[in-house]
């Protein structure tokens, strides 16, 4: 059965991005993935010395941001499984969609401006993207849709 | 001024204290007004002193350096350091050490030239210019530091560097005031070394003795604490004035006594001494600081600066070219022999730049140049260069420190994050509230049906206190991770922590302590890079 994913890494747009994943697999019954990238590229230039704190702290982060997201689906009656992949964002999310056999990527966005972790593109650019080299759909989702609900 | 005038014929005394009646009156109608602003309080009472200068005999005292150095300085460096923890200070005293002693001396060298060759100041006199206009005095910025919500290790660079330099400073201008007194060829490198050494130490070593006594013995035994208050005001002017009779650092001796009773004597003490003491020296240092910088303003005459423009100019560009050599060089080359997790991060090293105002020692300093030592003509000019100088770093660097935090993305503290603290506040408040009631009503003391009712109301407030947050996070989930990299910082802290304890006892070697602490120290410093990265990009990012 195909699955779901959701790719967190704790930001502004991520309770929404989350329920909104949630809402679909229990709406679809598919299998819902939580996904979090160790990028320690994210955090700019950083000394090689520091590299190995840094990862495992952004490791340490991901693990607690995923085991949030799942007691959140839990919440809504639901199993979800959580991955943890390292490398560069944008690449690790387009190789797991491959290997989930994902046919949705849910994923946040701030309010206002999206330029974000992606370098200097929107996340509707990177969206936009995965849809077109994977044909998988991709749902962006901002914070006021989680504040609303 | 009027009401001066109406009381011109009562006594002396009289006269000083409506004096200071009326500056303290000012004082407060300008915290009053400037509560509405976002200006820092002390540059705003700088330009009310100066527009109040204007009012001929306004002040009805002399403000001497005397004054300003045993009365004024003592009670403003005790509460700074009273809040300054050892463990915090401990892992920068390096490199703040560093920049105190020898960053003052090499400013002072730096300044001292650039007067001498531009505008021809005898040598000397041009040193002890240096040695007075390299004390920094970082009131402004550390209010808004404080504001602002900027990291706890800028505050201590910042804060530390100012309480060990004050010292350096008043030492060396004195060698140079004694070496223009006794002439150069008294001059003895060595000599001028150990002199250094002497007074630095000697003054470090009288507040040490003094701050021992007082957090060892008085502070641990008599469980009063206006008497335990009444000890540190005691102790703060006391170690001062010792130490200026034996001839050494009274500067330094109030700094080495308030750090002593900040780190030691506070944990001896009861829950409301510490309130006690914290809200007397917070008071005291309003108050002092409030006066500090109305005088500054009364004492600079702006139509004396007129023909001193040049000598001004001069005098802020070597101060500002010092500070950056010393600054930049100083710090790249702490870089190069310290572990990455202790590297002082660049926007951190702007603002330390940036933010190393003059005032109240530097002032104070100017006001003993009499025309017994450098000759009137020359006196007249270093003064009046340090009040420009005093000036430019209150109103120019003083005004725009805020947009320079701000610009380097140094401000942790935006509204939903001060909600957010005081949401978690009020919970771990009344959590405590509920605890002592449970302990009261374990103990008897209570009668059960006032602790039900009491224990209702309590539980009542928590899940309101509980639900506000749940709310407020709801609103603003970019909190979460705040929430998340806060704990995180505080488990490391805690680990760090535990590793000593184990050492202590034995149950790991020293080598691997250090190890280990290196490990937790570079988590620390990567959990720093998260937040920092995370303020930069959180304008514009997510997922």
């Amino acid at each position: 059965m195909k699955s779901i994913v959701c790719a967190t890494r704790g930001g502004e747009g991520s309770r929404a991005a989350q329920m909104a994943a949630i809402r679909e697999a229990r709406q679809t019954g598919k299998p819902l993935i939580f996904l979090y990238v160790t990028d320690t590229s994210s955090a700019g230039q950083v000394d090689e010395l520091l590299l190995p704190a840094l990862r495992a702290e952004l490791n340490w982060m991901g693990r607690t941001l995923l085991q949030v997201a799942k007691q959140r689906a839990e919440a809504a009656g639901l199993l979800a499984h959580v991955e943890i992949l390292e490398g560069r964002v944008e690449e690790e999310i387009g190789r797991f969609l491959q290997k989930a056999d994902a046919d949705l990527l849910i994923l946040g966005a701030p309010r206002g401006t999206t330029a974000n972790v992606f370098g200097d593109d929107a996340v509707e650019i990177f969206a936009q993207s995965i849809m077109a080299d994977t044909g998988i759909e991709v749902k962006v989702m901002h914070p006021e849709a989680a504040a609303a609900e | 001024m009027l009401l001066l005038q109406l009381f011109a014929q009562e006594n002396e005394l009289i006269r000083q204290e409506i004096g200071l009646v009326i500056l303290l009156a000012i004082a407060a109608l300008v915290a009053i007004i400037i509560r509405r602003l976002r200006f820092p309080y002390t540059v705003a009472l700088v330009l009310v002193g100066l527009a109040l200068s204007f009012v001929p005999n306004f002040l009805p005292f002399e403000v001497s350096s005397e004054v300003i150095l045993a009365i004024l300085v003592p009670p403003l460096l005790f509460e700074a350091t009273l809040h300054i923890k050892w463990k915090n200070l401990r892992d920068d005293f390096g490199i703040i050490m560093i920049l105190a002693v020898g960053g003052t001396l090499i400013g002072t060298f730096i300044v001292g030239e650039i007067v001498t060759w531009v505008l021809d100041v005898p040598l000397i006199a041009a040193l002890a210019f240096g040695a007075l206009i390299s004390a920094t005095d970082p009131v402004a910025v550390i209010s808004f530091f404080r504001s602002l919500g900027v990291s706890k290790r800028l505050s201590i660079l910042v804060e530390g560097e100012s309480l060990f330099n004050d010292g350096a400073a008043i030492v060396i201008f004195n060698l140079m005031i004694g070496l223009a007194v006794a002439g150069t060829d008294s001059f003895s490198f060595s000599g001028t070394i150990l002199e250094f050494l002497r007074v630095s130490l000697g003054g470090v070593g009288v507040g040490l003795i003094f701050g021992y006594v007082v957090s060892y013995i008085i502070l641990k035994n008599v469980d009063d604490h206006l008497i335990e208050t009444t000890t540190t005001v005691a102790l703060a002017f006391g170690s001062y004035v010792i130490a200026e009779e034996f001839h050494v650092s009274g500067i330094l001796a109030v700094v080495a006594a308030g750090l002593m009773v900040g780190n030691i004597g506070t944990q001896n003490t009861s829950p409301t001494t510490r309130l006690t003491l914290d809200n007397f020296w917070e008071f005291s240092a309003f108050v002092v600081n409030s006066l500090v910088f109305l005088l500054i303003g009364l004492e600079i005459q702006i139509s004396e600066m007129q023909p001193y423009l040049i000598p001004i100019i001069v005098a802020v560009g070597a101060v500002l070219l010092s500070r950056a050599l010393i600054i930049y060089s100083f710090t790249a080359v702490h870089k190069r022999f310290t572990a990455p997790a202790r590297h002082i991060p660049i926007p951190f090293r702007h603002v330390m730049y940036w933010g190393g105002l003059r005032g109240a020692i530097s002032l104070a300093l100017a006001l003993t140049l009499t025309g017994s030592v450098f000759g009137n003509a020359i006196s007249k000019e270093l003064r009046v260069m340090t009040f420009g100088v005093v000036l430019f770093t209150l109103l120019v660097q003083g005004t725009t420190i805020e947009k320079l935090i701000q610009r380097l993305h140094l401000a942790e503290k935006p509204a939903q994050r001060t909600l957010q603290q005081r949401l978690q506040a009020n919970i771990y408040a009344k959590r405590a509230g509920l605890h002592e009631l449970d302990r009261l009503h374990d103990d008897d003391i209570l009668f059960p049906e006032i602790w039900q009712a009491m224990s209702n109301i309590y539980e009542e407030e928590i899940h309101d206190a509980k639900k506000a947050l749940g709310d407020h996070l709801l609103n603003y989930p970019e909190l979460e991770q705040d929430m998340f990299l806060q704990a995180r910082e505080d488990v490391l802290k805690a680990e760090r922590a535990a590793l000593s304890i184990a050492a202590r006892q034995g149950f790991i070697s020293d080598e691997l302590l250090h190890e280990l602490s290196k490990e937790a120290d570079n988590r620390l410093a990567a959990l720093e890079i998260i937040r920092r990265a995370r303020t930069l990009n959180e304008e514009h990012s997510d997922s």
